[in-house]
């Protein structure tokens, strides 16, 4: 009888202290799942941010370069509003200006890039002839080179197909040159 | 945009509590004038360089130096392709035309003009009025460039400097403020 309670006293004993290690536990435990799930919300936050700006692109950038324009054309509304002018009048004045500037950006560019349009030909006939001469001087630099080295005995019989740096080079630049003339000309295209 | 600028700035302050409007109210200016300098150096700089670049194609003898030189020295701005974009419209006019003292010339100033306006004008001129670190700069213009393509190029700088600012005034979002600083 004596022994049952002694037992019990135990055992009593061992659950109180147990009981805080638990609720220490839970504590833990609760506090790593808030923290996984605010994780996992920051990442879903992020990734529905992302897709919503990729997918939003025409209206973002739109919002984004009139704000960008509107600083841009802010002082001149200000000196409007100096001369005691109503914003609006200020911001239509502003905006018929920049038209009116870029107009003749365009005017004198377009003029320009006409009067290069016609003279194409002529450069593309230079810049052919230059790639040719530059072309036939490291043909002729291969040769000699071929020349003077030794040839392998073991590629006697073989039937290979060699194609010299400066060929592929050249036809690299091919590339090249119509990305830089597309690149070059972009601001013309533009108008 | 440019009308309701006023109202735009007073409605969206009115969008916070009370006691956070008087931070929005800053921090909106403090994005209002970190976009007017960005805007202004960018134009003093580019007019620079169109100016640098229109006078050594004149000497140099390029044809149709004036255009040339001014779309230059505007696309010379360009943050990684603007050095390639620089060099290719009076490489272009000029090949076969020039002798290749003359063309080196023309490599070399227009490297020059590009490296002086990107390492010396630009952090002198914007890089103070941005307070971006390098890494976030080129980090922005890769993120930025991915996501929208040129125009994001464009706007990368102004937006991450806008972040920054935001991230400044939040209390948890200071440390990410710092990140980005220099």
């Amino acid at each position: 009888m004596e022994q049952t309670e002694a037992t019990r006293e135990t055992t009593v004993k061992v659950q109180l202290t147990a009981e805080p290690d638990r609720a220490a536990t839970l504590q833990v435990e609760r506090r790593r799942h808030s923290q996984v799930q605010t994780a996992s919300l920051v990442v879903l936050a992020t990734g529905g941010v992302l897709t919503m700006m990729y997918l939003a692109k025409p209206v973002l950038m739109l919002t984004l370069g009139s704000v960008l324009i509107a600083f841009m054309l802010a002082p001149i509304v200000e000196i409007c509003m100096r001369m005691h002018m109503p914003r609006s009048v200020g911001a239509l004045i502003a905006v018929l200006l920049m038209c009116a500037v870029l107009y003749g950006v365009f005017y004198i560019s377009f003029n320009q890039a006409d009067e290069f349009v016609s003279e194409l030909p002529k450069y593309s006939g230079q810049i052919r002839s230059v790639l040719s001469k530059v072309r036939q001087r490291a043909e002729r630099v291969r040769q000699s080179t071929q020349n003077v080295l030794p040839e392998d005995k073991s590629e006697k019989n073989a039937v290979t197909v060699r194609q010299s740096s400066f060929d592929r080079f050249t036809s690299g630049a091919a590339g090249l040159t119509e990305f830089l003339s597309i690149a070059g000309f972009v601001p013309f295209s533009s108008c | 945009m440019l009308s309701w600028q006023d109202h735009v700035r007073a409605s969206t302050v009115m969008l916070f509590n009370m006691e956070n409007r008087h931070t929005v109210y800053v921090t909106l200016g403090l994005i209002a004038q970190m976009i007017r300098g960005f805007i202004v150096g960018n134009v003093v700089i580019g007019i620079i360089l169109g100016v640098v670049s229109t006078i050594a194609f004149w000497i140099l003898g390029v044809p149709y130096f004036y255009v040339i030189g001014i779309i230059s020295g505007i696309v010379s701005l360009m943050p990684y392709l603007g050095i390639v974009l620089a060099i290719a419209p009076p490489l272009l006019v000029s090949l076969g035309s020039m002798t290749l003292t003359k063309f080196l010339w023309l490599v070399s100033i227009v490297v020059f003009s590009h490296l002086i306006a990107l390492n010396i004008l630009y952090p002198k001129i914007i890089g103070s009025r941005l307070q971006l670190n390098p890494l976030a700069v080129t980090l922005s213009l890769l993120f930025w460039g991915w996501l929208w393509g040129a125009m994001g190029l464009i706007l990368a700088v102004p937006l991450t400097a806008a972040i920054k600012i935001i991230f400044d005034h939040v209390e948890g979002l200071r440390a990410w403020g710092a990140w980005l600083g220099d």
